[in-house]
């Protein structure tokens, strides 16, 4: 758990004064390590290009992902995500802006579905883990079925979610719940199996009821636990609504990128993977942040 | 309440304390059946027992918090066991901060903010270094002197048996085969360990503490 605690200007200081490197040492490779991995790209693009007919599509060069790509993108508006197509030519700075606003509306509608869906699915998942670690027969009527559950491969039940709900929004989110619920619930009850005796043994001495033993003891020890659990869980929950947004979406990031790939734009399908690895930054750093505050004193 | 290490004493504690249920008979305090943990009887474990998500005065105050004493009046208890242990000014502390003395002392106020009836011991300073176990057994005796409650201490330490206890008492093999009184004055310094007295009273508690025969 000690990497919440450890935020990168610690860390920075810490490299500093362990392997004396000069100040700006690192902020210079990490400069060098991105410039050396775009230098490749660009050649490897170039390469493509001279030895391939199709060079071009397979691996556009970085820059074309700003000056083709984004503008491109602009081809989605009005009904370009669905069956129709190509009704839309802008030029200029507005395809630009028209490519931003499409990307941000996307990542914002791929967002909200995950956002939904994993709240959903931790409040089902930590529900259910506390309801067994409770109740010994709750956790012996529900466990088969949880342990049957989590031995399903998560994409092994898109078909069988597009079948029931078709596109309809509620079966993405549904599906990225379901997902996390069933990874979540073994979390909290393996959580709640290590939570130390002698914490329940303290609390029932001083007087502690069992419900209040559940409460005070019971949920704050098991946090630290379900912490780790919920990040590990918002990172798979990008691959489940992707695999959603695959299958059976007119909108969102896995949509762009699968709409990209029909029509053979690799620069647009380049563009959604930075869009999600962007989103996916800026969340897992703002779950860390709130997360961070609950568990002050590990 | 002394003896070897396998011999009953922490089990025996322990069903005191209502955590384990005895395999035959029955534990009665004050002639009344332990039918369970309860607040009457406070415990101070071996292992460190303090909540490690609540602040020290949070812990301190917790078994009054569980039955619902007020704020204001529980602030003021706790507050004054916290001082009475030597931590005033770590009140928000969390106890990833505090020394293992501290956690302990912790967890002495807790217990003692927690007014149970008798108090239960069970090698609570066990893993203490020598200096602040010192420290601590003298702290214990100057808070217990304020209303002398009945106390079952468990050590396999002679020494603090006899600095600390009333009535020492060996147990062996499950069943309790000597006790003596060393019926020192109180309060009690430290310096009594050095008395020929104590001595005295060490020789005679090793030999049944060694010895083969139960008395």
């Amino acid at each position: 758990m000690d990497q919440f605690h450890i935020s990168g200007k610690d860390l920075k200081t810490e490299a500093i004064m362990r392997f004396k490197i000069w100040k700006y040492e690192i902020e210079i490779l990490q400069v060098v390590g991105i410039a050396a991995f775009l230098i490749v790209w660009q050649i490897m693009s170039m390469y493509l290009r001279l030895t391939h007919p199709y060079g071009k599509e397979i691996l556009p060069p970085p820059l074309s992902i700003i000056t083709e790509a984004l503008p491109g993108v602009s081809t989605f508006w009005g009904g370009g995500m669905g069956g129709t197509t190509g009704t839309w030519f802008i030029q200029g700075t507005a395809a630009y802006l028209l490519g931003l606003y499409i990307l941000i509306e996307n990542s914002a509608i791929t967002t909200g579905r995950l956002l939904l869906g994993t709240s959903l699915g931790l409040v089902i998942g930590v529900g259910t883990g506390l309801a067994m670690g409770w109740s010994k027969k709750v956790r012996l009527t529900i466990a088969p079925v949880v342990h049957m559950i989590r031995v399903i491969p998560p994409l092994a039940l898109i078909p069988l979610f597009m079948l029931w709900f078709s596109q309809a929004e509620i079966g993405k989110i549904l599906f990225v719940a379901f997902v996390i619920a069933s990874m979540i619930v073994v979390n909290t009850i393996e959580a709640i199996r290590n939570v130390p005796p002698i914490y329940i043994n303290a609390s029932q001495t001083l007087g502690a009821t069992r419900g209040q033993v559940y409460r005070t003891i019971v949920i704050p020890a098991i946090t630290p636990a379900l912490v780790g659990g919920i990040r590990v869980a918002i990172g798979l929950a990008w691959a489940v609504v992707l695999g959603a947004e695959y299958l059976g979406a007119q909108s969102g990031l896995g949509r762009l990128l699968i709409i990209s790939e029909t029509f053979f734009d690799t620069g647009r399908m380049i563009l959604a993977v930075i869009c999600f690895a962007l989103l996916s930054i800026a969340l897992n750093y703002i779950v860390v942040r709130i997360l961070r505050k609950r568990t002050r004193w590990i | 309440m002394i003896g070897p290490s396998g011999c009953g004493k922490t089990t025996l504690l322990s069903i005191i304390a209502g955590l384990t249920p005895p395999t035959q008979g029955r534990a009665l305090v004050d002639g009344v059946e332990v039918k369970g943990p309860g607040r009457e009887r406070g415990v101070v474990f071996q292992e460190d027992a303090v909540f490690p998500w609540l602040t020290v005065m949070e812990n301190v105050e917790y078994g009054l918090k569980i039955r619902g004493v007020p704020n204001t009046e529980r602030k003021k208890v706790a507050q004054h066991h916290i001082n009475l242990v030597g931590l005033k000014g770590f009140e928000n502390f969390y106890p990833k901060e505090l020394s293992g003395g501290m956690k302990k002392r912790t967890d002495l106020a807790r217990v003692m903010a927690n007014n149970p009836e008798i108090l239960l011991f069970d090698e609570p300073f066990g893993s203490l270094d020598y200096v602040t176990k010192m420290r601590l057994q003298e702290e214990l005796l100057n808070i217990w002197e304020k209303d002398k409650k009945t106390a079952l201490f468990v050590t396999h330490d002679l020494e603090e048996a006899i600095y600390l206890a009333d009535r020492v008492m060996v147990m062996r093999s499950g069943i309790i085969c000597s006790s003596i009184e060393p019926e020192f004055e109180r309060p009690r310094s430290q310096e009594i360990k050095t008395s020929s007295k104590f001595q005295e009273i060490r020789r005679k508690l090793w030999t049944s503490f060694t010895s083969v025969e139960r008395i």
